[in-house]
């Protein structure tokens, strides 16, 4: 590479790395989602695209266990049925509406996350993703033997779309599309505010080291199961929008492969980041659409791309921001001159 | 203000500490010293409820606080420096001692201790959006100490500040301990670094295979014969 194309390329991402620049990003991918549902695209690509942005709203459920507290969730496919069969029992058998059992679903899913959370309190590491592995398998056992209630191995078809005030949102009219979206984006922002609160920075301070963080007289123990219970309820939430873009579920719906899945979409995209779900999603669920052809052997290429991710890039696809330097003001030099000279330390310790 | 009575800590089959008695009073610097394994950071880490005693108590500003949970007895005003540092590698040094005042909830409180610690530490100001972990073990020395001030506690507990650092930083360290019991923080100090520690302590104890040996003046100590054999390697 010439001089002058390194210059280029440097002041490229010297542009990129200013707010301007990301504001205008987020204004024009904002536009486009809006925009997508009257390029005339057809329904199967809608389908994935809302497939897309589900899985984008559970990665970011459980990045905040994995990617924020530390703490690996093997049986995240367990949160989604909780929320799926909750919503579809509620409209289908009760005749609720769709929005009037998300409350439900919500706490129904807030239960489960405590019950689950309180294991976190004594295990960690690889003991906690076996019991989250084993509570992923329990899900789906509960939904083969309470047939009263599941239907059992027959599953439930026929799950209505949500309707609000008369108007449907199906595929057709691209509202499933922006329930999707709005979720997405809602728990986006969520996920964003959450990292810079009070309550984010214990997350990560459990993360990054859990005796010092009790020192610091963070309640561990409190902050572990909030975390399980954040990512049960938004994935959740997920997955009672996916029951009604599926129309039918049953037990293997929610299998470990989705669990899989939805780490998978985390560790690519690169833990702790909130725009690596975004890529994580896009790539891991157009892959396997794109690669029909090669029928069961894409999920040895999933293992391929996991293994070489985690040779070459542990940190995910998108982890690039703890590797940029850091920007000095010339404000912050000057005091660093001033504290040297002031108590004869050496800039350089 | 810390009064430890027969303290008893078991590490599993390992009786770690024997029966310990000690006494901190307000505005004192008063250091453990004893070799690897006397037993000193496990009495640090049972004061800060870390490692629960077997037997024996611990009170604290006339309160008991014997194996209460650590992260209550943070907020009783009691604040560790672990040993090693422990700062939050990816966190910047701003989060981390956001971190610190984690249980303080007055914003202009938390704004002043963050001027109270950049005075303190100068350095600290110059790079608060770095990440811990690219700090110099110096720098993150001194965060530590930062962070656990940054509660305002009562009584700081010091493990190893000077574990793995240069000596010119240790003076540095050393000043500092200095300058914190003059803003009115009692401090106990444990140190490996005997004849640092007895120059700037008011009170010393010397901790040996679990239990008391010695206690005194830190003037008094240092002077002793024995310890300036076995701590101080002088003859």
């Amino acid at each position: 590479m010439t001089a002058k194309n390194q210059n280029a390329l440097d002041s490229l991402k010297k542009y990129a790395a200013t707010p301007i620049f990301t504001y205008i990003a987020l204004a024009i991918a904002f536009a486009l989602l809006i925009a997508v549902p009257f390029m005339g695209l057809d329904s199967y690509v809608m389908n994935i695209l809302v497939k897309v942005s589900i899985y984008v709203t559970m990665a970011l459920g459980l990045n905040i266990l994995v990617g924020f507290t530390g703490l690996v969730s093997l049986g995240q496919a367990g949160f989604v049925a909780v929320g799926a069969y909750t919503t579809t029992i509620l409209t289908t058998m009760y005749g609720w509406n769709y929005f009037l059992a998300l409350p439900v679903c919500i706490l129904f899913s807030v239960l489960v996350g405590i019950l689950i959370g309180l294991p976190s309190l004594r295990l960690t590491g690889t003991y906690l993703s076996i019991i989250t592995l084993g509570f992923g398998e329990i899900v789906r056992t509960i939904i083969i033997v309470w047939e009263p209630m599941t239907r059992g191995p027959l599953g439930i078809r026929g799950i209505p779309k949500p309707s609000l005030f008369g108007v449907q949102f199906t595929m057709a009219n691209a509202g499933l599309y922006f329930l999707s979206i709005v979720l997405m984006l809602l728990v986006t922002l969520f996920t964003h505010l959450l990292i810079r609160s009070k309550t984010g920075r214990a997350f990560r301070a459990i993360k990054g080291d859990e005796m010092a963080a009790m020192m610091m007289g963070i309640n561990v123990t409190y902050y572990k199961v909030l975390a399980f219970v954040l990512a049960a309820v938004i994935s959740a939430l997920a997955g009672s929008l996916y029951s009604t873009q599926l129309g039918y579920i049953d037990q293997n719906t929610f299998t470990f492969d989705m669990s899989t899945m939805i780490l998978s979409i985390v560790i690519l995209g690169g833990m702790g980041t909130i725009r690596g779900m975004f890529i994580g999603s896009a790539i891991l669920v157009i892959l396997p659409e794109v690669s029909r052809s090669l029928m069961d052997y894409r999920f040895v290429i999933y293992g391929l791309i996991l293994i070489l991710m985690m040779r070459f890039r542990p940190q995910g696809l998108l982890g690039w921001k703890s590797r940029r330097p850091y920007p000095i003001s010339p404000k912050a030099l000057a005091l660093k001159e001033e504290a040297a000279s002031k108590e004869g330390w050496s800039t350089h310790a | 203000m810390l009064k430890i009575d027969n303290l008893h800590t078991y590490y599993g089959a390992i009786h770690a500490l024997k029966g310990i008695s000690l006494e901190v009073r307000q505005g004192e610097v008063v250091c453990l010293i004893g070799a690897n394994g006397a037993g000193k950071s496990t009495l640090v880490d049972t004061i800060a409820g870390l490692v629960k005693a077997k037997e024996g108590t611990i009170h604290f500003c006339d309160e008991n606080i014997t194996n209460m949970e650590a992260y209550k007895i943070v907020s009783k005003g009691i604040s560790l420096s672990p040993e090693g540092r422990e700062v939050f590698p990816d966190l910047t040094v701003e989060e981390n001692l956001r971190l610190g005042a984690y249980i303080v909830d007055d914003k202009k409180e938390i704004a002043e201790a963050f001027e109270r610690c950049y005075e303190l530490f100068p350095k600290l100001r110059a790079r608060k959006k770095q990440q811990a972990g690219t700090l110099s073990g110096g720098e993150q020395q001194m965060l530590a100490i930062g962070r656990a001030l940054m509660n305002s506690p009562k009584l700081l507990l010091l493990d190893e500040p000077s574990l793995g650092l240069s000596p010119n930083i240790v003076n540095q360290i050393f000043e500092l301990i200095m300058r914190i019991q003059k803003q009115g923080i009692t401090i106990l100090l444990i140190e490996q670094n005997a004849n640092m520690a007895l120059q700037v302590s008011d009170r010393a104890y010397v901790l040996e295979n679990g239990s008391v040996s010695m206690t005194g003046p830190a003037a008094d100590i240092a002077g002793n014969e024995q310890v300036r054999q076995i701590y101080l390697g002088m003859k």
